[in-house]
């Protein structure tokens, strides 16, 4: 499984960032936005190695055989 | 009046006529694309919500763009046309270009770059200028958030219902109330801009004192103007625009639809000049990604990444030069 969407909310949280000091007035806005983005990175990201752990944990059996 | 002032709020109210007309598309892209309404009656929607939306909302994004960007001593007549004759320019250039930018920026941009070559950067008001630029980048993102957060919310409550054409055919009438939802959002903010431009010549003749609000005439016909240029152009538009867009279920329009006029509800009561375009462009993104990263068209975000740099920039150069051409006329 190739999932790139935790990359993606994780630059996505940063542009939010990067811009939140031109707007001091709306630093609850910024930083909530971020927050939601990195939640999604995170949740991504965890998705990702489950999976990633579960196909390993498949293809086990098949690579001791071959040995 | 004189005659330069009259020129200047004709072609004010041209530019929201085209503002309408090209932006239609995404009011009711959506609803055309789940065949909610036929494209006839859904552009005859978005019209008449983009004309309603001077009830709802007050002018503080005219406001912000005749008060907030260019400090008014330098906001004379011939700054005002070269800034929105450069606007126009860039526009017509972006779009020859196939590049999606944003009127309203271009206009920003086509503002501070006339009366920067009259006066000089001191002119210009940072304090607006850095809001309004950080909106560029926050508006997108705000919206692909909510469009994001909408549908995870949306799978989550719904993802038991067996009954799917039961289900569907609640979201399609629910995407009505979005797309009108939208259109609120589109007339609010974008009237406005030229709300702004017609305040602004007033002051600048001297017909209203400086720190006048926006009189009504200038309203309806701003909101006018917008209406008419969305039922007249969104009917062309929609008919190649609706039927190319990503395929959206019912569900996913009303996301996207709710996310983007949620960002242009705040916008507008900020008193923050944002793009239609890029917002809805956000939320639609935001719905894709909840599926899939090939789900979304990245050619499309990519082409409006490269708006964001530089349309600003752009169309301060081009009306720069119209500032040039108008000082030397005069």
């Amino acid at each position: 499984m190739n999932d790139r969407r935790a990359y993606f909310f994780l630059a996505a949280a940063l542009a939010v960032l990067a811009v939140q000091g031109l707007v001091p007035q709306y630093r609850w806005l910024t930083l909530s936005v971020a927050a939601l983005y990195l939640a999604f990175a995170l949740a991504f990201a965890t998705a990702n190695l489950s999976a990633r752990r579960a196909s390993i944990k498949k293809r086990q059996p098949l690579d001791r055989s071959s040995n | 009046m004189e005659i330069g002032a009259i020129i200047v709020i004709l072609v004010a109210l041209a530019f929201d006529f085209t503002n309408g007309f090209h932006d239609a598309a995404n009011s009711i892209a959506t609803v055309v694309s789940t065949r909610v309404l036929s494209p006839r009656y859904a552009v005859v929607w978005a019209a008449f919500f983009n004309f309603v939306a001077f009830l709802i909302f007050s002018t503080h994004v005219a406001n912000t763009i005749a008060k907030d960007v260019v400090v008014q001593e330098a906001l004379t007549v011939g700054v005002i046309f070269a800034g929105l004759l450069g606007a126009i320019a860039w526009n017509l250039l972006t779009f020859w270009l196939g590049l999606p930018t944003s009127s309203s920026h271009a206009l920003v941009g086509g503002m501070a770059g006339a009366a920067v070559v009259r006066g000089g950067f001191d002119v210009l008001i940072s304090e607006g200028l850095a809001t309004i630029g950080a909106f560029i980048v926050l508006s997108p993102l705000v919206g692909l958030a909510i469009g994001l957060l909408l549908t995870v919310i949306i799978q989550w409550v719904f993802h038991r219902e067996k009954n799917l054409p039961r289900l569907n055919k609640g979201f399609r009438r629910g995407q009505l109330v979005s797309a009108a939802a939208f259109s609120l959002g589109h007339g609010g903010n974008d009237a406005q801009k030229t709300m702004g431009i017609i305040l602004a010549v007033l002051i600048a003749v001297g017909s209203l004192p400086a720190d006048a609000e926006v009189p009504l005439w200038v309203v309806l016909s701003a909101h006018t103007a917008i209406a008419l240029g969305t039922l007249f152009g969104g009917w062309r538009i929609v008919k190649t625009m609706g039927f190319k867009l990503t395929k959206l279920q019912p569900s996913g329009g009303v996301a996207a639809e709710s996310a983007a006029a949620a960002t242009l509800f705040f916008a507008s009561a900020q008193g923050i000049p944002v793009s239609t375009t890029h917002t809805i462009t956000g939320a639609i993104v935001g719905v894709g990604a909840s599926r899939r990263m090939s789900a979304v068209r990245w050619r499309v975000a990519g082409r409006v990444l490269w708006a964001w740099i530089f349309t600003i920039p752009g169309a301060a150069i081009v009306a720069g030069i119209f500032s040039l051409i108008v000082e030397a006329l005069a």
